[in-house]
């Protein structure tokens, strides 16, 4: 019985994941005549908790179910997870980089590439030897991140709805609204100020709309905020996230709301000097309207909330698809990149540690073993409940014990998430039942109405460039410190002093760098190194309340 | 002993300075003030997170707990002992700490004490060579690579054998011979018979516990808190110090954020309550410890730092 429901399970996998799929490795492969080593870049963060990254139970697994297969002996190279690129260039330095090297961050790989610690290579051999992940490439257009300067350095993972990514939630206090005459939870600019404004005066929460202070990189996103139809050359400008875009309008507008929100008394006065874990504790203690954060089968911080807050109501922030005239904002959103790893390969691989490490990601993309390391031991790690569905165990503690986050950090190879069933059981799973509110139908309506809004054209994805970006390594760090105190003093400005000191702000920022930065990106795309945006024009979508 | 003592105490009766000791004075008030608040800055946090260590997680989040538990429970110290890696990298770290010591003095004795006598030819020039690695080092690649041809990456001597000599401490050493130890003694046991060894081990090191105290104090200390070379050379969990461990705890709350955007899913950290459970269980013993190796500490300072 478990195996049919096993087999279910791979074949919805197989067919969720890989619809013109192979199911199994190529008939061709053999074992090796002599033993080939690969060595595999695994992050170590540190955990308490968790088994040992370079040897455990599931690095024995592979080697069992695939190293021995096939000849090969498969290490595992832990890199600490804080200082990815100093552990690489004591590598580098020592000739002994890992066979498979990976990265989420693209200017990272790419300054890999730049630096040669990366093997080019033919991806028609890789197509040959790892067939299912190469078909899943081509199907997700992923093809485009393989190259820089127009030779191929990388495989890329697959991240299942990059575009519509649900698993990032802002939950609010729906009995303040309620309170102050609201029946749904305000979704445009303007709306959600004006509640703003009647929750601080009906006395429930002095400021609202809280806040934190910005720690760099992400900061101000300023996505609903750009004009459409969208200027490519802007886009590629000052659309990526990294360094803030001080200067550009959309910058200009989204600063001058929080400088509106701050001078309304909505925003905490003193949110510079909160930090990430005191914003939580304010929404904990009733001190905030809403909070954002990752949706998972464990929300410490919702269930503090729920304790100290018994008769609360929280709600989910449903998508908008409206363009807010008034306050200039729209739908756009950002998306995620559309890989998870990019992973290269070393200069140094020989032509079989090469092929051992396609054949590794290729046994690692088949459904029935991602599902093992995904899932851990039936009966052990997880069990299946009535619909055949996997649910991990979570408090497990036992021999087959996996690494972070699932094994994660191994599996991240191939795809960035675990999946089974549809997108509701997906949703339902990832979710805690044991609070006083189940949020599964409205974050499921909520995926929903994102593939509506996207449908109509408004994810923006941020450039990527096929060059080491040379001005932005040099300038990122000192332009994301200016503007950390750059924008908390335009928040903090009163209204009529705001354009003039943006402007000088916007002066002193380019001069310090960002200048340099958006010119060597404007120069990539114009030479063809960059990549091109998902839509430049969108248009309303009705949603509904 | 006892006799001098009580005569100390007639004296300071008899003299004016009683007076003093007697009236509390402003300035008195002040500096206790500023001693008391001195202090506190190193135990109020200390207290705080002890008392973190012991609440409830829900507390914690809510930024509920200061100096006194809320929602007392010892899960945390719990699943430290029931994990055991901590524990076990605790014993670890012991080992490393003792072993680090044990050969940094006999390093560093076997530095010192030739350099401090006169007769040694080439003295100045031996001096300077040894002082050498106080001020230049090779920096972290060429270090890494050195290490990687000497085998010893990955290797518990890598954490022990580059930092046993260290040039600050052979100068204090030497300095205290040769204030210390008078010429005259050796010369006599020299007409006794002795040799160089004999003279080290029966004469000169039995006189010098104050400073092979204070430099081991030093020694111990220095290894017990350095924690980078563990994140460069080791990447196995079982050869880990344990001060590396708790700063990949910290580090990986700090970094998180970072961590979740490049990601684009929640990187979390270890719980705050566990974060301060674990620094507490690393951090007790060697407070404990402390308090009855402080006399050396302080002696033994100003002995090596004065001469004459």
């Amino acid at each position: 019985m478990k195996k049919i429901l096993a087999l279910v399970l791979a074949v919805m996998m197989l067919l969720a994941l890989v619809p013109a799929a192979s199911a199994d490795v190529p008939a061709d492969w053999a074992p090796f005549a002599e033993n080939v080593t690969i060595k595999v870049a695994v992050y170590d963060r540190g955990q308490e908790g968790v088994p040992p990254v370079e040897e455990n139970y599931w690095t024995k697994w592979i080697q069992e179910n695939f190293g021995d297969k096939y000849n090969i002996t498969v290490q595992y190279v832990a890199i600490p997870r804080t200082d990815v690129m100093n552990k690489y260039s004591m590598l580098a330095a020592a000739d002994d980089l890992p066979t498979i090297m990976m990265e989420y961050d693209y200017p990272k790989v790419s300054q890999w590439a730049a630096d040669g610690y990366l093997t080019t290579f033919n991806m028609d051999d890789f197509a040959k030897v790892a067939p299912t992940y190469y078909n899943r490439m081509v199907e997700n257009n992923q093809l485009g991140y393989t190259k820089i300067n127009g030779e191929t350095y990388f495989a890329a993972a697959l991240r299942p709805y990059y575009d519509t990514a649900y698993t990032f939630q802002t939950f609010v206090r729906q009995d303040w609204l309620e309170q102050v005459g609201y029946d749904h939870v305000p979704t445009s600019t303007t709306e959600y100020n004006e509640a703003m404004k009647k929750i601080k005066e009906a006395g429930l929460c002095e400021y609202p709309c809280g806040g934190s202070m910005v720690t760099g990189v992400g900061s101000d996103q300023n996505y609903a905020w750009r004009i459409w139809p969208l200027n490519e050359e802007e886009w590629v400008m000052y659309g990526d996230y990294n360094i803030p875009s001080l200067g550009w309008e959309p910058n200009k507008n989204f600063l001058k709301n929080e400088n509106y929100k701050f001078n309304a008394g909505l925003l905490n006065p003193e949110y510079y000097l909160t930090n990430a874990e005191d914003e939580k504790a304010n929404f904990i203690n009733g001190k905030a309207y809403s909070y954002a954060g990752y949706i998972s089968a464990n929300m410490d911080w919702l269930t503090a909330f729920y304790e100290a807050n018994p008769d609360a109501k929280l709600a989910i922030v449903p998508v908008d698809g409206k363009i807010d005239t008034a306050a200039g904002t729209n739908p756009g959103y950002r998306t995620d990149n559309p890989f998870g790893m990019i992973v290269g390969f070393s200069a140094k691989a020989t032509e079989d540690q090469l092929k051992a490490a396609w054949m590794y990601m290729e046994w690692l993309t088949q459904p029935d073993n991602l599902l093992t390391f995904q899932w851990g031991i039936e009966g052990e790690n997880y069990t299946l409940d009535e619909n055949g569905l996997p649910v991990s165990v979570s408090d497990y503690d036992g021999e087959s014990k996996m690494g972070f986050n699932n094994n994660k950090d191994y599996w991240c190879v191939t795809i960035e998430a675990r999946q089974a069933g549809t997108i509701e059981d997906m949703i339902k799973n990832n979710l805690p039942h044991d609070l006083p509110q189940d949020f599964t139908d409205e974050i499921v309506k909520w995926y929903n109405d994102k593939c509506k809004v996207r449908d109509a054209g408004w994810a923006i994805d941020n450039a990527k460039f096929g060059v080491a970006m040379e001005a932005e390594s040099e300038y990122q760090t000192t332009l994301v410190e200016k503007y950390k105190e750059y924008r908390d003093k335009l928040t903090m400005c009163s209204a009529e002093e705001f354009d003039a000191l943006y402007e000088q702000f916007a002066k002193e920022y380019a001069e310090a760098g960002y200048q340099a930065v958006v010119e060597e990106r404007l120069a990539a795309y114009q030479a063809g190194n960059s990549t091109k945006p998902l839509n430049q024009t969108a248009e309303e979508v009705d949603l509904g309340k | 002993m006892a006799k001098d003592k009580t005569r100390d105490i007639d004296n300071s009766t008899v003299n004016d300075g009683s007076h003093a000791i007697r009236r509390f004075s402003i300035g008195d008030f002040l500096i206790i003030l500023i001693l008391v608040i001195l202090c506190l800055t190193c135990v109020l946090p200390f207290i705080h997170l002890a008392a973190k260590s012991v609440s409830s997680n829900t507390a914690v989040m809510q930024r509920a707990v200061v100096l006194w538990p809320v929602g007392l429970n010892f899960d945390a110290y719990a699943s430290i002992f029931q994990d055991g890696s901590l524990v076990r990298s605790f014993l670890y770290s012991v080992v490393v700490v003792a072993i680090f010591t044990l050969l940094g003095m006999i390093t560093c004795t076997c530095a010192a004490y030739p350099l401090s006598k006169k007769r040694l030819k080439g003295r100045a020039f031996f001096t300077v060579l040894l002082m050498i690695p106080m001020y230049f080092n090779a920096g972290l690649i060429p270090s890494y690579l050195l290490y990687k041809d000497l085998h010893l990456l990955n290797n518990m001597w890598v954490l022990i054998l580059p930092l046993i000599y260290s040039s600050y401490n052979m100068l204090i050493m030497k300095n205290y011979f040769q204030s210390t130890i008078p010429d005259t003694l050796e010369e006599a046991a020299f007409l006794d018979g002795a040799n160089n060894f004999q003279i080290l081990f029966r004469i000169v090191l039995p006189l010098s516990l104050p400073i092979i105290a204070t430099l081991s104090l030093f020694y111990a200390v220095g290894r017990w808190n350095a924690y980078a070379d563990n994140k460069y050379y080791i990447t196995s969990e079982g050869l880990k110090m344990i001060q590396y461990k708790l700063y990949q705890l910290v580090a990986s709350a700090t970094e998180a954020q970072t961590a979740t955007l490049s990601e684009a899913i929640e990187v979390k950290s270890t719980p705050e309550v566990l974060q301060a459970a674990c620094i507490m269980f690393a951090t007790l013993p060697i407070i404990c410890i402390y308090p009855f190796l402080q006399k050396y500490f302080v002696k033994g300072v100003m002995i090596g730092a004065v001469k004459g």
